[in-house]
Order: structure tokens, then C-alpha cells, then sequence
């Protein structure tokens, strides 16, 4: 469901008047951002109140397919947002949400438009971003610190999300385990790798909110430095490692594979800024354990997005490409364990 | 027997066509999507490379290496697993899924014999998914572990 921009307008900037707490607001501008397979994101100049004053410049963020596994709705997305913002992480600044879907067709919700790119792949070719990468690299892996102090219980506003795991683990290899068994199509490499994560696993520890999907391209850049972290509709909780290691996957490195952080930089740079915040000394183990795990499910999720286009009736050129992408991080998950194994060899015999 | 141009060489002018003379002209979304076809044309190529050898090892009476393989590992005849299957296709995903299950029970865990031959079959049939889908990304993969030893 796509919004209709001069359907939506008089209703919007009715709504977005209450909301601001103004007597008119007048939308002199609105333009549809370039990405996203699963939200949809418009830019909206607003002239609110008096008509000498700035105007506003806003993001109204609203689903663009509807079922997708896992995504947050919009008002939950937007809880995410406020209680990210309140723990001081660097987002956009939330401004309002509306359940109704009555206002423009479906619930959205709107924040403030965040100065900066996102796209890895126009980044990449920016020779002050490129110059600046472990510096920026340090600065989202502190800001991942900050997000991890939201644990199960201390915010009561997120109850809704999906109850924390005991052990995220083997819960996350038995929900992978369980849509293979709903797959049409056997996957032996991924199942190896899933018995790796099983005879591996970790003892459960600490569970913390986990944005869900943090990588390079969902992070905005400006100047050489870190403006806001984007795209919070696959938020859960999770463990605190797996988001530093989704961000190094190899998949999420565009153009710059050498560059292990982002395709950005070092990830002893995102390590730093992670460490500085958080006070905790990144485990080695941990680390190559959850590299593996973001491969897999990586791996997982690109099958599930193909089941979308070819039994989901969702008919996008986009989505059939993601599950060309599958193989790469088979490979990667083997590469990934020989390496492990290799290790832990060495360290029997010596 | 069909005449010139055989499919690949359609698929490769179409290809061709596509990022000569349509792409240049088409911006944003319009540009993505062009792209997104020319991307297709490239792993139909491959694919249908890949599907005319198999047709050739199952024309002439013998098995695919991939059925031989699974067969292999799972300590079968590949003859025996296509005859009871009814075919070349049913009996790799009919093995595939039998090997899938003995994975998942631990049947293949190391250290063992089992396990790096397993290891290894499961690398070539990764690489061949990938040479066929993203033969760049495979490029890069060799390239950067030639480099790094």
C-alpha cells in the first residue's frame, strides 16, 4: 500500500497541527526517500504556525507492504524511537504517532529529518567519510552501548515486543531450525552451520535491546561524523554481541569487503567506541560465535524473503534478488567455522 | 533443431542491449530496476549452462555429480536413489533432505572422516549456488583469501 501524496495532504497537515501544538500547518514540500523494502519513508517541509517562522523540516515513516515476519507496526516502531532517545542514543527526534488509519490510509508515525547519507554505496565514494571511518566506526559502537542499556524490565513501555529469550541462542537456531522445516527446499549448509551454533552455544547471559537490523546503511553520515541511527521496525531483545557482529558481516560491506567494519573501517574501532561506553572487554570467542550466527540468520532471512515474493504474492524484483544473495553467506558461515575450528585446534594440542 | 541464436547468445545480446543503449537513459528507481534485469540475464546464462551439462550426464546414462556426491555421503547407489525416485531432480532433493536431517542429528560431527568429506561437498555446492547467482562475489572471496595466505 503506497501513500497517495495529495490524497494524504489536508488530512496530514491537519494532524500534524495538533500534534505541533500549532494553528495551521501548511506542507509546502513533500518528496519520497529513496530505500526501503519494508517501510516506506516521505520528506515533508511544513510551514507550522506563524508564517514568518522556519519551517519544519520532517520524516513521516508508514509501512509500504503489509505481513512482513517480525516488523514492528509503526506505533511500536515509534515507542522504540522515543525509549532509544531517551537513553540517549543518537536518533531522530521523535514528534508524533498516529494509530488512526483512517488519516492518510494507514498508521504512520513522524520525526524530524536528520542532516546526512545513508546510502553505503554513495558513502563509499565520499573521501572525508572513507577518511574518517574508525572515527565514525567508534562513535556507533558507542552509541550501540548506550542502546544496550535498555534490558527487559526497565522499560515498561516496551512490552510489547516479543518476550526477552532465556537463552538467545538456541532459541534463535530453534525458530531458524523450525522455518526450515516449512521450506520447500533443504538446506545441508545451512543446517551444518546450525549444528555448529548448537554444539557451540553459550551459556545464556545478559539480554539487551537489540536494534535488529545494524549495519551500514541504516546509519546517517554528515560531515565526517555520525548523525543518527535509522530503521528501527526490527527491533527485539537479543544479546549484546550480535548487533556488533551483524554490523561486520561480510554482506554489509557494499563495494569495500577489506574494510571488515561496515565495508567503513576496523572493527577494533567499533570495539573501542563499544568498550568505552559499555566497560565491558569484548570477548574473542563471543565474537567469532556470533559472526557465525549473523551469517546464518542472514542466510535465513534471505530465504524468507524470497518465500515472501514467490508464496507471498509480493511481486518485486527486489525481494527475488535477495535470495541470490544466500549463498554468499553460506560461504562466509563455512569460512567462518573452518577458521573457529582451526583455532580451537590449536589451542587443544598446544 | 533450432536455428541461430541459440538462448545464451539471446540472453547475452538482451543483456548487451540493456546496458548500452537502456540503462544510460534511465535515472533512480527506473535505473535500479534496469539493472536488477541485466543482473537476472546474467545468472539465467549461467544457470542454463549448469542445467545443459546436467542434461548432458543424465542423457547419456550417467549420474550428475551432485546425485553422485549426496549419494556418497549417504552411503547409497546414485543408480539405486534415481531409480527409486524417478529421476535425476527428485533424488538430489529427496538425498539433500536426508542429508540435511543426518546434519541436524549430529551424524556428520567431527573430528571424522565423515565430517571433511562432508566439509567439502558442502564448499562445492556452496561455490557452485554462488557461481551461478554472484559469480563477482565469489571472485572477490578467492581473491581476498589468495592475498591474505
Amino acid at each position: 500500500m503506497a501513500l497517495e501524496p495529495e490524497r494524504a495532504r489536508a488530512p496530514l497537515e491537519r494532524f500534524l497541527a495538533a500534534a505541533l501544538q500549532v494553528y495551521a500547518c501548511r506542507i509546502t514540500q513533500m518528496t519520497r526517500l529513496a530505500g526501503g523494502t519494508v517501510q516506506d519513508n516521505w520528506y515533508l517541509e511544513a510551514q507550522a504556525g506563524a508564517a514568518g517562522a522556519a519551517p519544519r523540516r520532517l520524516v513521516l515513516r508508514t509501512g509500504r507492504v503489509v505481513g512482513v515476519n517480525d516488523s514492528l507496526p509503526a506505533a511500536h516502531e515509534y515507542a522504540v524511537l522515543c525509549a532509544a532517545a531517551k537513553a540517549g542514543v543518537r536518533v531522530p527526534q521523535p514528534v508524533a504517532v498516529c494509530t488512526d488509519p483512517a488519516v492518510i490510509g494507514q498508521p504512520f508515525f513522524v520525526m524530524n529529518f536528520v542532516d546526512g547519507e545513508s546510502r553505503p554505496w554513495k558513502l563509499q565514494r565520499i573521501p572525508e567519510v572513507m577518511a574518517a571511518g574508525d572515527a565514525i566506526l567508534e562513535e556507533i559502537g558507542a552509541e550501540l552501548a548506550r542502546l544496550q542499556t535498555i534490558t527487559p524490565g526497565v522499560n515498561d513501555e516496551l512490552g510489547f515486543l516479543k518476550s526477552p529469550p532465556r537463552d538467545v541462542a538456541r532459541e534463535a537456531i530453534a525458530d531458524m531450525r523450525a522455518y526450515l522445516d516449512r521450506h520447500d527446499h533443504p538446506h545441508p549448509t545451512t543446517e551444518y552451520a546450525l549444528r555448529w551454533l548448537e554444539r557451540h552455544a553459550p551459556a545464556p547471559g545478559p539480554v539487551v535491546l537489540c536494534h535488529g537490523d545494524f549495519r551500514f546503511g541504516n546509519v546517517t553520515i554528515a560531515g565526517g561524523k555520525l548523525t543518527s541511527i535509522l530503521d528501527w521496525e526490527l527491533t527485539r531483545w537479543g544479546d549484546p554481541y550480535e548487533s556488533l557482529a551483524w554490523f561486520c558481516m561480510r554482506f554489509f560491506r557494499f563495494s569495500r569487503p577489506d574494510l571488515i567494519a561496515g565495508g567503513l573501517g576496523s572493527r577494533a574501532a567499533l570495539l573501542r567506541g563499544w568498550r568505552a561506553v559499555s566497560g565491558r572487554v569484548p570477548e574473542a570467542a563471543a565474537i567469532r560465535y556470533w559472526d557465525i550466527m549473523a551469517n546464518t540468520r542472514w542466510a535465513v532471512i534471505s530465504l524468507q524473503q524470497v518465500g515472501r515474493q514467490v508464496f507471498g504474492g509480493e511481486n518485486s524484483l527486489e525481494l527475488a534478488l535477495v535470495g541470490l544473495a544466500t549463498g554468499e553467506m553460506e560461504l562466509e558461515a563455512l569460512s567462518l567455522i573452518a577458521q573457529a575450528d582451526a583455532l580451537s585446534g590449536l589451542g587443544q594440542t598446544s | 533443431m533450432r536455428d541461430h541464436p541459440d538462448t545464451a547468445h539471446l540472453l547475452a545480446s538482451a543483456r548487451r542491449a540493456l546496458l548500452e543503449q537502456v540503462v544510460p537513459g534511465l535515472e533512480g528507481e527506473a535505473q535500479s530496476a534496469a539493472l536488477m534485469l541485466a543482473r537476472v540475464f546474467s545468472v539465467l546464462t549461467a544457470r542454463l549452462a549448469v542445467d545443459a551439462r546436467a542434461l548432458t550426464a543424465i542423457e547419456s546414462g550417467t549420474e550428475t555429480e551432485e546425485l553422485a556426491a549426496l549419494a556418497g555421503l549417504l552411503g547409497e547407489a546414485p543408480s539405486a536413489a534415481r531409480l527409486a525416485c524417478g529421476g535425476t531432480n527428485t533424488a538430489v532433493a529427496s538425498l539433500s533432505r536426508q542429508l540435511a536431517a543426518a546434519i541436524r542429528r549430529g551424524s556428520f560431527d567431527p573430528p571424522g572422516p565423515e565430517h571433511d568429506a562432508l566439509m567439502r561437498f558442502l564448499l562445492q555446492v556452496t561455490r557452485a549456488k554462488l557461481a551461478e547467482n554472484n559469480p563477482k562475489v565469489l571472485d572477490a572471496i578467492d581473491r581476498a583469501q589468495a592475498e591474505g595466505g
